[in-house]
């Protein structure tokens, strides 16, 4: 029962990204709903879940958004397991515990910055007025979700 | 567990990396297909359906505008024949040399089709029985009954209102009258008459004044019977479509 859930909610946030992530979006500054998934599921469900989820979610990224093939598997495992080496170190309810989903969606959105330029006055010029902002938005939406959570343990 | 954990997140590496390799070395094109697939997909469905509500609104708006435009185009089509008609009334009124009162014709009779019209006008204003009536087009009846402020009046058809007619090519004189037909009558079988032909009132009658067209000949047959001539007329007047005829007063 929980893989499909896990399975329909990973279709759901890859449509969201993307098909209505125009529609969802602030100016040109939209939050991750991948990210978010995978950051939930990993820590807050199972960690086995993340790992498999953010290998296929890297996946269908790659083929959708023309992005490198294997490159945001490489990415979304990696940050899969590092979730799950922090996981026993930290109280995971607290809200603190998301400065941690701040640094990943920091950390994909520079990877993805470092994909699309190679021009170093872009790369920092867009960390300002892109990826932090981002990094920021998808926080304070994980935020609403660790609310819902903690409401409902 | 941990172990294991590391062991899958080492395999996976392992693919990613090799899906990276395969990738730089060869493009997948089955990506873009499967982009295409999926993104272009579910787009077009959402552009599809929020277009066919635009399309539905704007189908309702223009059907709206079409009633109101069909019903402009009516009202302007009435305008325009009615127009027609009193420029025609008009140009008569100034050429017939005659006095004439125009009366409106306010209703008509129901015992008969085109048989008898009430006009608007009476003995008030100077009309009186058996007065001549006419149309923009030739002769249209005769004032039957007067009333104050209206009066009736008798088309041609009806059986009871004979002319005394002649043909202007040739100057044959007959009686014009309705038998279910039109016809000129007591002409005789040597008579120069053809279709075609022009009929005018002629000056023998006693309540039309000489001159007025009535109709054209259209058919010449012989009536053995009666030794004369049967010639059906087609009347310039079709009775039915009129709205304003003259009485003249002398």
């Amino acid at each position: 029962m929980k893989i499909f859930i896990v399975i329909i909610l990973s279709i759901l946030a890859l449509f969201l990204s993307l098909n209505f992530m125009d529609l969802l979006s602030i100016g040109n500054i939209s939050f991750k709903p991948l990210i978010l998934l995978l950051y939930f599921i990993t820590l807050y469900w199972n960690p086995w879940f993340g790992l498999f989820i953010g290998f296929f979610l890297g996946f269908l990224y790659g083929i959708f958004f023309s992005v490198p093939i294997g490159l945001y598997p490489l990415i979304f495992t990696s940050v899969a397991f590092g979730l799950y080496l922090v996981e026993k170190r930290i109280y995971k309810y607290n809200y603190r515990s998301l400065v941690f989903l701040f640094f990943v969606t920091f950390f994909v959105g520079f990877v993805q910055l470092l994909t699309e330029t190679n021009q170093v006055k872009m790369i920092s010029l867009q960390l300002f007025i892109k990826v932090i902002p981002e990094s920021i938005l998808t926080t304070l939406i994980g935020l609403a979700i660790l609310y819902f959570i903690k409401k409902s343990r | 567990m941990k172990k294991k954990f590391i062991g899958t997140y080492l395999l996976l590496l392992f693919f990613s990396l090799c899906i990276m390799i395969i990738d730089s070395k060869e493009k997948i094109y089955i990506s873009d297909r499967l982009y295409n697939f999926f993104s272009f997909n579910i787009r077009d469905l959402i552009n599809k359906w929020t277009r066919s509500k635009e399309l539905e609104r704007e189908n309702s708006e223009l059907l709206k505008e079409i009633a109101e435009l069909s019903y402009e185009k009516q009202s302007y089509q009435t305008l325009k024949k009615e127009n027609q008609k009193l420029k025609k009334i008009l140009k008569f009124q100034t050429h017939y040399p005659k006095s004439i009162i125009p009366c409106r014709i306010i209703n008509r009779l129901p015992e008969e089709v085109n048989v008898s019209y009430l006009i608007g006008k009476g003995a008030s204003q100077g009309i009186r029985e058996n007065a001549p009536v006419i149309s923009s087009k030739g002769v249209f009846g005769k004032v039957l009954k007067i009333g104050r402020e209206n009066s009736l009046v008798s088309t041609l058809k009806n059986y009871n209102v004979a002319l005394s007619v002649l043909d202007t090519r040739s100057n044959v004189k007959g009686i014009f009258r309705w038998d279910k037909k039109f016809y000129l009558e007591g002409v005789p079988q040597y008579a120069d008459v053809k279709s075609g032909d022009t009929i005018v009132t002629s000056s023998k009658g006693s309540v039309f004044p000489e001159g007025l067209p009535i109709g054209r000949l259209v058919r010449v047959s012989k009536d053995e019977a009666n030794y004369s001539l049967k010639i059906e007329i087609e009347p310039f007047e079709d009775f039915s479509d009129v709205d304003v005829v003259f009485v003249i007063k002398e």
